[in-house]
């Protein structure tokens, strides 16, 4: 038991700004990492701890997925109302058109201005949910092409282009110049 | 910049901030996430009753359902049919009620009246069978035996008069 919570405590913030991420909504983000939380708790805390991982990135992945399918199709049902949190962001990139050059330089030396980090979690933020979680899940997860294909339930080729496109989106908003 | 290196930079910076945005997560969510984490630990810690009741013998459970399931099943495939019949009488008695509240008092006066007419024809035909045997055995009484059938003969046209 010790080490189960011991692994919710090493994950439980990465998924919460990962839901965040997606849903651009504090509240669902919380309700989806509680799914994930309890349901790893009761369906497979007997499993063995290299296990857990990818089994909850896999169940976060499916609340996301879903989460963002109901979204949709909210969106076609009401389709008078707004989305204005996605619309923000969006405004707010194409505002935040600035040269980061001199940060990107060396990033692994310094930290970070907090202007670019969080210009880069918007650009993150606003890219499509498929994309944005192959990102996330490669590069900030570390996980392998097969890992991610798994915990996405996507083949590898999907994958790999959901993530070239993720890169290709960030480059783009980032001026490199 | 080359591509290689750029995505590179990307990647790492992504992954910089993404870790930095960590700390910025404010003290209620931290809070929630929290107890949300107990929640899980103890859901995690006892199975469900379910659980609990059924493990130590599934093959018992098993059979249990399966017997369960042989006796149930054919009284509930015959059951609807008898709530058939059961509907079918209810609904009419309902209809039979409908049709005694729709009969107003006028109506129920002729039926009166009609059940009146038809006591008198059966009395009278008794009466007109009493008189052609007090003729047979006596010719003395003829002119009441003939007011008699001849009040016998007018009571159709009563009767008719009813029913009009």
């Amino acid at each position: 038991m010790r080490e189960l919570e011991n692994f919710l405590i090493s994950i439980e913030r990465r998924a919460f700004r990962i839901a965040q991420l997606a849903t651009h909504c504090e509240a669902d983000a919380l309700d989806i990492v509680q799914d994930a939380m309890f349901k790893l708790a009761t369906k497979y805390a007997h499993l063995p701890a290299e296990q857990w991982k990818p089994l909850f990135f896999k169940i976060l992945e499916s609340r996301i997925i879903d989460w963002h399918r109901k979204q949709t199709l909210k969106k076609k049902l009401f389709f008078w109302q707004k989305d204005l949190s996605r619309s923000e962001t969006e405004t707010n990139l194409d505002e935040q058109h600035h040269d980061f050059s001199a940060d990107l330089a060396h990033p692994e030396n310094e930290i970070m201005s907090e202007q670019l980090g969080q210009h880069l979690l918007d650009c993150i933020a606003a890219l499509p949910i498929q994309q944005q979680q192959c990102f996330i899940l490669r590069s900030w997860e570390g996980f392998s092409i097969t890992e991610t294909a798994l915990a996405m339930k996507l083949n590898e080729n999907s994958v790999k282009t959901h993530y070239a496109r993720a890169l290709k989106k960030l480059k783009d908003q980032i001026n490199f110049e | 910049m080359n591509t290689d290196n750029e995505e590179r930079i990307i990647q790492e910076s992504a992954k910089q901030a993404l870790d930095q945005s960590l700390y910025s997560i404010d003290k209620n969510t931290q809070d929630r996430l929290r107890d949300t984490r107990m929640q899980a630990l103890n859901l995690a810690s006892k199975p469900s009753n379910w659980q609990t009741l059924f493990k130590p013998f599934p093959i018992m459970t098993a059979l249990a359902f399966s017997f369960v399931l042989i006796i149930a099943l054919p009284q509930w495939q015959s059951s609807p049919a008898l709530n058939n019949t059961n509907l079918l009488a209810q609904e009419q008695a309902f209809d039979d009620l409908l049709l005694l509240s729709e009969i107003d008092d006028d109506t129920l006066e002729v039926l009166d009246e009609l059940e009146f007419a038809l006591w008198l024809s059966e009395e009278m035909d008794t009466l007109s069978e009493g008189s052609e045997f007090e003729e047979q055995a006596s010719n003395t009484n003829i002119h009441q035996s003939m007011g008699n059938a001849q009040f016998a003969s007018t009571l159709p046209t009563v009767v008719s008069c009813f029913y009009a």
